[in-house]
């Protein structure tokens, strides 16, 4: 039996985990879900002892589990199966086995003989056979997975400690059959005692494999239960959050047949070609799990990764795709949901970076551009810190942060606005004069697509939604009422 | 030029064509004499292998050599026996590559400042107890002279080449054969991945630093068998012809590739250009630089590593 | 207190206990039309390690750095030789040697920008290979350069200071007011902070780093016609030896971050001067040049901790 109790986690002003308290019993298998940023990843990793929670409990076969390194978790029979083990790029699949446990001589040398029998030996429990000196990085992934799932699985354990494995979205790049493949394995190792949890987001394969089910959203524990006590429709509803207050008062348009900004077959390899027309002035929501494809479709269309087919075309102008640069001048802009990683420059100033979209359109050759005169306005009228603009980034909160990515893009006049979580790690009010700073442009003509997992936000501020299930849009137009959109999401309508 | 295979078949390819050229190429003349060119950038190159396996740099390598000459060439100038100068030379060398590897790995500071701050530092040291050069102690000196190590057939190894060899065949050992060896690799490959499987990794860090330092001090110390004196002003340049060897025998700079003679290939191919073009003498020796550069460019292209996919 | 300001602070305490320390230190006389002292041979002298230094940290500010630079000294010092000796005039002399740098540059960021190589390998190449080309080009000899325009360059002055510092203050205020005027700098500044921001939000990443890579290389080629002008010889083997790395030195010092991002020019001209004085007070206070890399050591030390990000972001969060 393994249990967490009261766990909190803060990074910065956020709180990752808010209070998770959760159990799993040895010999089946639990599902773990949430839409991103709902704790997760941060859940895991403190368990798997590669992070460490800011209070609360655990414990393990009845003692208290606290782990110091993720070495120290896996000899307690506790250890964490990542996608794939990644290592050197000339590593082989013995190297990646005997890491941090190689057996050794009496000289402290490698027994390697010693070593690939072993390595023979946990494959084969895995159902693998395969040359132990084949290099990993040739293998394909399914085959890699097993792989770390031996690993795992070969951790020398101290005697009578139970055995607990955690899978990270093990699904998410394997074909149908290496998915069941991958099942019956876990199935087996449950029925042997083992006690496996179990990261996914296809609602379909947690019903199929799981046990219990615990959803998480905000860093709390939304819901948790038996399968059979549950369901697609009640996970939706927990993943989401059901409507607890209007904040806002909602007008929705209908903006019939009317169209400014078509979107024709954008698609690449890997991303279903899709299409969508949007109104000037009209804000189109993208509804999905998590794992549906909706970033990387905003990204082919705003230009950043190159797209394969499809067109986009503003006031019947086509906008080149190629680019970054060329859509932004086009009209086509881009908020990456990362900000931190793929929007701000973190420690350049306010200025700078409110500049960067502009300068990207018009040359960095070009002297004092004629938008820095309005800078101090708009600043004052985002509500952001008096005479920030010289100060970095990195000294303002993360509502703040999102308003200058934000404000950036509006600098560059856009006419069509494509939104990755505006609302991500983002407290209500910044959230609020978000919405506010976007609906007074799109009062002037501007189209939004927009992405959240909050479906209520979502159904807040955009006129009609288009869902998206595993790359496709089932229907890109149901009305922005949250009820609608997931029996949509959940597939209970004819 | 790609795969592991191509610095083999380069430094083929320049055997052949010296044993083309010149007549007792294979000698045993010429063998030890290729050898004992090759001792003091072989040695170093070891140590800048290691440290780029690991995904790190040292840039204080040539500093730390003429440290570690100077501290060998005072030991045993006062008296002290030549096998025990060296190893208190290897030792400091160790020991300030651990200081390096400290600042590195433990203060999160840059390979690249801290070691440049290493090789301005090691060379301060390396003033503070002269500015010109020591010679050492008679006896390391008549020993040096005379002790030359007989192979069948007639071949000769001098001290400072089988010493060069030795410590090659030990890192190889090393690198293949222990488990921390492998930890090096997993730690240049993905260090963070490598954490999460429970290597660690700062450790793996200080210590290729703490090896490569040795390594740089024991080259040094090899300077003492050519020219029977530690010198200050000993390896200036040292580090980056190191790094040159290093990459050119397979090592890339990203990490985690090590295979386990690379710097030996690498410090052979660029000492056998040197011979060949300095021997041929219709060349000026400054080619043998401008084909180095050359090589590194080729070798730095086909380590290369494919661009990550832009997954989000 | 911002790097910039440190780095000239650092630098005006240095002068005062040089005025304290050394007596003849302020003591600048007016000498057959020119100044004479100590003050104006640092400046004489720190000229060329202030315009590789300027061009340094714009290659550090785009993330990456120019092991190239001495290379590109002697390889344009030996060029400029061996162009006057072969009776050139200082227009083709002075721009073949500038050219050669403007080269150099653009292969760096080539290697760097669709190569993809680290920049340390990729200007690890010219520096390998540089000096040899420069040893063809001189001939494998120390050349002398007598022309009339090195005795102008490396002697000259103009309103009573020498001519190198005119060079120097004339490129520099060039290019600081193209930066300012411009956003290029910003730009830098952007691909050096954050890559993968610039790269969504449109940067065109390969053109800025290829500029300065291009600039580090020009101002590495002009600082080599100086050092040749002022030896009056150009030596492959030994012209700007290690200057790459004083030039790091005082973009740290100046406090520009290793890592990129934010970026000084005011503050790596502070740090190359900095470098210069601190030279020159070693020498005068008596201690032995020998031990002079230990107190560089310490410096390199203390400014890169005092630039790293976590103490950077502690002390921002307690200003604030």
């Amino acid at each position: 039996m393994f249990e967490c109790r009261d766990l909190v986690r803060r990074f910065g002003p956020t709180r990752a985990l808010d209070g998770v308290s959760i159990a799993f019993e040895e010999g089946r298998i639990h599902g773990l879900i949430g839409a991103n940023g709902s704790g997760k990843s941060t859940l895991l990793r403190i368990i798997v002892g590669a992070e460490v929670a800011d209070t609360g409990t655990m414990s393990k076969d009845g003692a208290g589990w606290a782990p110091r390194s993720t070495a120290d978790a896996a000899r307690a029979g506790v250890s964490m199966v990542h996608q794939e083990v990644r290592l050197g790029p000339t590593s082989t699949v013995v190297d990646v086995m005997n890491l941090g446990r190689w057996p050794t001589t009496r000289f402290g040398f490698i027994d390697r003989a010693g070593a690939t029998a072993r390595t023979r030996e946990a494959l084969r429990r895995v159902g693998l056979t395969l040359d132990p000196d084949l290099t990993v990085g040739i293998l394909p992934l399914a085959v890699r997975q097993r792989i770390a799932i031996a690993r795992a699985l070969d951790a020398p354990v101290l005697t009578g400690a139970s055995r607990l494995l955690v899978l990270d979205e093990p699904t998410s790049s394997l074909g149908a059959r290496e998915v069941a493949d991958l099942f019956g394995l876990l199935r087996k190792l449950a029925e042997e005692g083992a006690c496996v949890v179990f990261v996914g987001h296809a609602l379909s394969e947690i019903e199929a494999l799981c046990r219990t089910v615990a959803v998480l959203r905000d860093g709390r524990v939304a819901w948790r239960g038996e399968v059979s006590s549950g369901g697609r429709s009640v996970w939706v509803d927990a993943m989401l959050g059901r409507a607890t207050t209007a904040r806002a008062t909602r007008v929705t348009q209908d903006f019939g047949n009317e169209r400014r900004v078509a979107v024709e077959g954008i698609g690449s390899d890997t991303v279903p070609a899709k299409s969508l027309d949007v109104a000037a002035g009209e804000c189109v929501g993208i509804a999905g799990l998590l794992g549906a494809g909706r970033t990387e479709w905003l990204r082919l269309v705003a230009g950043v990764d190159r797209s394969r087919t499809g067109s986009v075309a503003i006031d019947g102008r086509s906008v080149p795709c190629a680019d970054v640069a060329s859509a932004l001048r086009a009209g086509v802009a881009y908020l990456p949901e990362d900000r931190r990683r793929d929007g701000l420059c973190i420690g350049l100033t306010v200025r700078d970076n409110l500049l960067l979209a502009v300068r990207s359109a018009e040359g960095w050759w070009r002297g004092r551009l004629a938008v820095e005169e309005t800078l101090e306005a708009l600043v004052r009228r985002a509500a952001l810190p008096d005479g920030c603009l010289d100060r970095p980034v990195e000294t303002l909160s993360g509502g703040n942060q999102q308003k200058v990515l934000l404000l950036r893009l509006l600098l560059a006049n856009p006419k069509l606005l494509l939104l990755d979580e505006p609302h991500r790690g983002v407290d209500i009010g910044a959230a609020d004069a978000i919405d506010g700073l976007i609906h007074a442009r799109r009062e002037t003509g501007l189209s939004v697509i927009r992405v959240d997992p909050d479906l209520e936000a979502l159904c807040r501020v955009c006129d009609r939604i288009a869902v998206m299930v595993e790359g496709v849009f089932v229907d890109p137009s149901v009305p922005a009422e949250a009820e609608a959109v997931r029996r949509r999401l959940s597939g209970d309508v004819a | 030029m790609t795969g592991p295979r191509a610095p083999w078949v380069l430094l083929v390819a320049l055997l052949a064509t010296g044993l083309g050229l010149h007549d007792g190429f294979f000698g045993p003349r010429a063998v030890s004499v290729l050898l004992e060119d090759a001792a003091i950038l072989l040695t170093a190159s070891l140590g800048a292998g290691i440290v780029v396996a690991a995904g790190s740099i040292d840039l204080s390598i040539g500093s730390v050599a003429a440290l570690g000459s100077l501290v060998a060439a005072r030991l045993s100038q006062s008296g002290v026996p030549l096998p025990l100068a060296a190893a208190c030379a290897v030792a400091v060398g160790a020991l300030f590559g651990a200081g390096q590897g400290w600042w590195i790995a433990r203060r999160g500071l840059p390979a690249f400042l801290v070691t440049v701050a290493g090789l301005f530092a090691a060379r301060g040291a390396a003033w503070s107890i002269t500015t010109g050069s020591i010679p050492c102690g008679t006896e390391a000196s008549a020993w040096f002279d005379d002790a030359t190590y007989l192979l069948p057939m007639g071949y000769r190894l001098t001290p400072t080449a089988l010493v060069a060899l030795t410590a090659t065949a030990v890192v190889a050992l090393w690198i293949t054969r222990r488990p921390a060896g492998r930890a090096l690799l997993a730690t240049g490959g993905d260090a963070e991945a490598a954490r999460l499987q429970g290597v660690d990794t700062s450790s793996v860090v200080v210590g290729a630093h703490a090896a490569s330092g040795a390594l740089a001090a024991l080259s040094g110390v090899m300077f003492l068998g050519i020219a029977f004196a530690g010198d200050a002003a000993l390896g200036s340049g040292l580090e980056l012809d190191a790094l040159a060897a290093a990459v050119v025998g397979g090592i890339a700079l990203s990490g985690g590739v090590h295979p386990p003679l690379a710097a030996w290939v690498g410090a052979m191919i660029l000492t056998l250009i040197k011979v060949l073009i300095v021997r041929d003498g219709s060349l000026d020796a400054s080619w043998a630089r401008i084909a180095g550069g050359a090589l590194l460019l080729l070798a730095a292209i086909a380590s290369r590593r494919p661009v990550a996919s832009s997954k989000s | 207190m911002t790097p910039a300001r440190r780095a000239w602070s650092a630098l005006a305490l240095l002068v005062v206990v040089d005025l304290v320390m050394i007596p003849d230190f302020h003591r600048i006389a007016w000498v057959g039309g020119a100044w004479r002292g100590l003050p104006i041979d640092i400046l004489e002298h720190g000229a060329r390690l202030c315009l590789v230094a300027i061009g340094a940290a714009l290659v550090v500010a785009t993330g990456g750095v120019d092991l190239g630079i001495g290379t590109v000294m002697a390889l344009s010092g030996a060029l400029a030789a061996r162009l006057s000796a072969e009776g050139h005039g200082f227009p083709v002399v002075a721009s073949a040697a500038i050219g050669i740098g403007v080269a150099v540059g653009l292969v760096n960021a080539a290697m760097v920008v669709v190569g993809r190589m680290p920049p340390i390998v990729a200007t690890l190449v010219p520096m390998v290979a540089g000096r040899g080309v420069a040893h063809l080009v001189a001939g494998g000899a120390i050349l002398a350069v007598d022309a009339p325009w090195a005795v102008r360059l490396g002697s000259g002055t103009w309103l009573g200071m020498p001519i190198a510092v005119w060079v120097a203050t004339g490129v520099i205020a060039v290019v600081a007011l193209l930066l300012r005027r411009t956003a290029v700098g910003a730009g830098l500044a952007a691909v050096g902070s954050n890559p993968a921001a610039c790269r969504i939000a449109g940067v065109p990443s390969g053109r800025l780093i290829t500029l300065a890579y291009a600039t580090s290389g020009t101002f590495a080629a002009i600082a080599g016609l100086l050092a040749a002008a002022d030896v009056r010889s150009a030596d492959a083997h030994n012209l700007g030896q290690f200057v790459e790395l004083d030039a790091v030195v005082a973009v740290v010092i100046g406090g520009t971050a290793i890592s990129g991002g934010v970026f000084s020019l005011g503050g790596a001209l502070a740090g190359a001067l900095f470098l210069q004085t601190l030279t020159v007070t070693l020498h005068a206070a008596g201690v032995r040049s020998d031990v002079a890399p230990l107190p560089k050591a310490l410096l390199v030390l203390v400014a890169a901790v005092v630039s790293h990000p976590q103490f950077r972001i502690r002390r921002t969060r307690s200003a604030s």
